[in-house]
């Protein structure tokens, strides 16, 4: 049967699990959240379009390997409300996207989480017809899917169903976003839940998201993105249920929502809906512009709690987009150094695979949560006007951490100084890119997604063309790219972990701290070349980059997200 | 390297209408080397894509020998390791460059290889998969930085107080059998995995055997040009399943407790399972899997009361999941407030023991049975997740058509089979419950 695989420590998987945590149980799913970190978007208007070609050109002699990219149809009603239709086809599953242009940077001041919790008790509290019980009670045996994901600029709501069940299932779709029910008892039960995940799962149960999320609100400091899109839990303790209903008003209106859909879907189906859904109040009071975010400081943050080991997450903000001429190079230079979850980076192999310091170390130049947790791709509806680099070093134990940040930064360094990507990188890795690109939308739902983050940016056949794009790439435009947009001094680094004071005081005074290799029974460490022991001396010594005291903050977790 | 393959192997073959009266399907076409290796063929409309799987049936369940908890898991770490004809690094190059998302899971009850990506890397996919699984070939350094790796592995989710609960309920449980502990190991085993460098090239020659081994083939290839290069590849691969005996489990004579006091601020946590019969006893595994959402399931009672209506529960989670060997049928619950650990306890007991005496409520059983269909076919929505789910069940008693076996045992099952399964196993004397607080909020234990 279907595993459920309800706890992910049920298994142990090689490469990597999922981040987060998984809060349903898998047989059955009815209305959950996901439950992550989310922003606006002054109503996008198509900056630099993208390539408009919507299905890869095949290689000489290849089949036709994305030949399931078909062009999405885009259309808008007098009422404001888009319509964004992949071609219905005889598969089994129809996918509905409610995409609406809000998200965390529409949380007003004192209310981070507002739009988070807002869409929890819309897609969860139940509608004016049902209670959230017979919510459940509807969806169960239809085994329908509907979820919702709050980003910085975007909110979706994600209905799935088997078209046996499509008419039972899209009255309430529906009902969720135009008639929620508000009901009291489950403002406060997900209000509590919220919380409790602030609380007690990101500050204590969940080192790496924590490590991730405390970067997001270092590297976005004075600026939209800044606030935990979950939530701060002082604010959400102080929301009122009339603070959703006003804001639900507000933001949830029909000059902001995307109409998705894709799957064996009824012809009708689009238009239907976009119909209904111009019920939605007309218009909204202005989105927040998004400024562009620049990176500040401090250099370190570090968060001290009690674990076992130390997260760590390194960033800075910057704007490089998908339809930007480097994204093609920049890609390509990002996976040589470290592709999410697979072993062919220089970071994963220099510090897992040949230091053992830790299970995964990856880099990112967009924002990037997994979907899901088997599976190596983003997650789609995350699309964001500021983007991010990111370098994510999965816990480390706690003599080797300030080691694990070193190895990181001087492979960083190298790559634009000493030991540029080679030629053979760079091809290697654009056939990484060439066969692994389509893998991100195998499914209907997915390509949806993929369509709907296009209508945002303003692209056309995104995935395609970048794929296309990479083939001309050569090593001095990828090498030329990667120099042009990072710059070591700028990034900013957390370190979630005990001890924390130790950590500063190390850092401030540059003391070298030598690589502990793992010892067996007896006392042995694994035998290692010379010329690596000779790296690990040059590691354990380069500079860290802090400046002066200011440049290295020691917070109690119990205040963040607070 | 096998190039004159490459053009029939990419000749895409048409996929054959799903048979939609069945749980899974796509029928599959299975063929048996004469070493014993089996090999699956799916055609599924991924064109241009292909997934490899290869299913070992071995996992912690076979960790006999005592210190050697997290060895299955560890072991399949170490088949990325390389052999001598294609070192690690090649084999990592090789599946970079052509766009595969290669990765591996361990579990109780095996150990699944997985590759997806571009169909036109079939013939390479095969060559590397075949060797890497005859000829693994690692020396003792590369063993002994592997096992860091693992400690990483561990440490990751070291703070998730849940890693420790499912450690404790293993041990509280199970006495003899395997099951007692964790498919990841227990932390000391961990640390002194450095030192089994011997034992690994043992584990290879007792478990990774063609007669222990499925490969599975699911997307856009032509089947005859395939299994002649799998017949090819793979016919060399000697050897017989070795194992040692997994010593069964005693019945349980006495309920057990245990508690974890966790040294930081969390929400307080539940979890009361019964011991209860292995896969193979497929009538029952079906019963259990209906059970899981008939007791706490969204629709539950439980659930709508403790979850939605009192808001004592902040979680529940149905436990069971179909294993090779008996395993255990349970619930775990975050409970908001230690105080409510005892009532929501009593709350499940009295939910167990209404189910053995009184009714049952054939509408919710439909569904629940309606749930489970319709949640197993939506999971079918690409050749990575068709692959994955032959493996998976293939993996429980090893056969092939194991899932719609079982779907047409859950078809059959009336309202009284629920009724005769909780009074057979949900006994007092045969429950284990398992609590966790945080230290400073400690509650008497009963």
């Amino acid at each position: 049967m279907r595993r459920t695989v309800w706890f992910a420590l049920a298994l142990a998987a090689c490469a990597q699990q999922q981040e987060g945590v998984r809060k349903s149980p898998g047989a059955g799913t009815a209305a959950a959240v996901t439950d992550d970190a989310g922003t606006n978007a002054s109503q996008s208007e198509p900056r630099k379009p993208g390539a408009r070609e919507t299905t890869a050109a095949p290689d000489a002699g290849a089949p036709v390997e994305s030949a399931k990219a078909p062009a999405a149809e885009i259309s808008t009603l007098p009422s404001g409300v888009t319509l964004v239709a992949l071609p219905a086809n005889q598969n089994a599953i129809v996918n509905v996207q409610l995409q609406f242009r809000t998200g965390a940077i529409d949380d007003p001041p004192g209310k981070a989480g507002l739009t988070y919790l807002t869409a929890r008790v819309m897609a969860e509290g139940g509608t004016q017809a049902l209670s959230a019980k017979q919510l459940l009670e509807a969806l169960f045996p239809l085994a329908a899917e509907l979820d919702v994901r709050v980003d910085k600029e975007l909110t979706t709501f994600l209905a799935r169903v088997h078209k046996d069940n499509l008419s039972k299932f899209l009255p309430i779709v529906g009902d969720v976003v135009l008639h929620p029910r508000w009901d009291p008892q489950e403002f406060r039960r997900l209000r509590d839940v919220a919380v409790n995940d602030i609380e007690k799962r990101l500050r204590q149960g969940d080192d790496e998201n924590l490590g991730k999320e405390s970067l997001e609100e270092l590297m976005f400091r004075q600026h939209p993105y800044g606030r935990l899109t979950l939530g701060h839990a002082g604010d959400l303790k102080s929301m009122s249920l009339q603070d959703l209903q006003q804001h639900a008003a507000r933001v949830f209106t029909a000059d902001r929502l995307t109409v998705g859909v894709s799957g064996g879907y009824p012809q009708s189906l689009g238009t239907d809906l976009a119909r209904l859904l111009s019920a939605l109040p007309p218009k909204s009071q202005a989105q927040p512009e998004v400024p562009e975010a620049r990176p500040h400081g401090p250099r370190f943050l570090l968060v001290e709690k009690n674990a076992d080991s130390t997260a760590i997450s390194i960033g800075l903000p910057w704007n490089l987009s998908r339809e930007d001429a480097d994204w093609p190079a920049m890609s390509i230079a990002r996976s040589a150094f470290g592709e999410h979850r697979q072993f062919n980076g220089r970071l994963m192999q220099r510090l897992r695979e040949r230091r053992g310091l830790n299970y995964g170390d990856y880099a990112y130049i967009e924002y990037f949560r997994q979907e899901g947790g088997d599976a190596a791709t983003a997650q789609t509806g995350r699309a964001r006007h500021q983007q991010q680099f990111t370098i994510w070093i999965r816990p480390v134990r706690d003599e080797n951490r300030l080691f694990a940040v070193r190895a990181a930064l001087y492979e960083l360094s190298r790559t634009l100084k000493e030991e540029p990507f080679s030629q053979e990188e760079v091809e290697q890795t654009k056939g990484f890119l060439d066969g692994y690109i389509l893998l991100f939308d195998q499914t209907d739902a997915r390509r949806l997604g993929y369509a709907l983050d296009d209508h945002f940016y303003g692209m056309n056949g995104f995935l395609g063309a970048w794929r296309t794009s990479l083939r001309d790439v050569t090593a001095d435009q990828v090498n030329a790219a990667w120099r042009k947009w990072i710059d070591p001094s700028k990034l900013e680094i957390v370190m979630a972990g005990r001890d924390m004071a130790s950590v500063q005081k190390t850092v401030l005074a540059g003391d070298p701290t030598p690589i502990q290799y793992q010892r067996d029974a007896t006392g042995k460490s694994p035998d290692k070349p010379a010329s690596q022991l000779a790296t690990d001396k040059e590691i354990e010594k380069s500079p860290l980059g802090a400046k002066n005291d200011a440049d290295v903050q020691v917070i109690s977790v119990d205040r963040m997200f607070e | 390297m096998l190039l004159p393959l490459l053009a029939a192997l990419v000749a895409a073959s048409a996929a054959p209408a799903p048979d939609s009266s069945k749980a899974f399907p796509f029928p599959v076409e299975l063929h048996t080397l004469p070493n014993g290796l089996r090999v699956g063929f799916v055609p599924y409309d991924s064109p241009g894509l292909v997934a490899y799987y290869t299913l070992m049936r071995v996992g912690s369940r076979n960790e006999v020998e005592k210190g050697k908890s997290g060895f299955a898991h560890f072991f399949e770490h170490m088949m990325f390791r390389g052999t001598k004809k294609h070192s690690a690094e090649d084999y990592n190059k090789t599946v970079a460059r052509l766009g595969l998302n290669t990765n591996a899971s361990t579990y109780e009850d095996m150990t699944i290889y997985h590759l997806y990506g571009p169909a036109k890397a079939l013939p390479t996919i095969i060559e590397y998969e075949a060797d890497r699984f005859q000829n693994l070939s690692y020396d003792e350094p590369a063993f002994r930085t592997e096992a860091g790796a693992i400690l990483g592995e561990y440490i990751k989710s070291a703070s998730n107080p849940e890693q420790k609960m499912f450690e404790t309920m293993s041990e509280t449980a199970f006495t003899r059998h395997t099951y007692a502990h964790t498919v990841i190991g227990y932390l000391k085993d961990i640390e002194n995995m450095p030192s089994g460098y011997q034992y690994s090239l043992q584990f290879f020659r007792r478990y990774y055997t063609p007669d222990n081994a499925v490969v599975f083939v699911v997307g856009d290839f032509d089947k005859a040009a395939t299994l002649a290069q799998i017949e090819a590849a793979y016919g060399t691969w000697k050897g017989k399943l070795d194992a040692v005996r997994v010593p069964p489990e005693p019945k349980q004579r006495q309920s057990r407790r245990a508690q974890v006091d966790w040294d930081k601020p969390t929400l307080p946590r539940i979890w009361i399972a019964w011991h209860t019969p292995a896969a193979s006893d497929i009538k029952r595994a079906a019963v259990q899997n209906l059970l899981n959402a008939y007791l706490y399931g969204p629709t539950s009672p439980l659930y709508q009361t403790l979850v939605l209506g009192k808001q004592t529960v902040d979680s529940m989670f149905p436990t069971y999941g179909d294993h090779r060997d008996p395993n255990l049928f349970g619930v775990l619950m975050r409970v908001k407030d230690p105080r409510n650990l005892h009532n929501v306890e009593l709350a499940v007991l009295r939910e167990i023991k209404a189910l053995a005496g009184g009714t049952v409520d054939a509408k919710r059983l439909e569904a629940v049975r309606s749930n489970l269909r319709y949640s197993n076919i939506m999971s079918l929505d690409k050749a990575d997740a068709v692959a994955e789910s032959l493996a998976l069940n293939t993996a429980l008693t090893g056969d092939v058509d194991y899932l719609n076996k079982e779907f047409a045992a859950v078809a059959a099952v009336q309202p009284r089979d629920l009724q005769d399964f909780a009074k057979g196993y949900f006994m007092d004397l045969n429950r284990t419950t398992v609590t966790l607080v945080s230290a400073s909020k400690k509650v008497g234990a009963r």
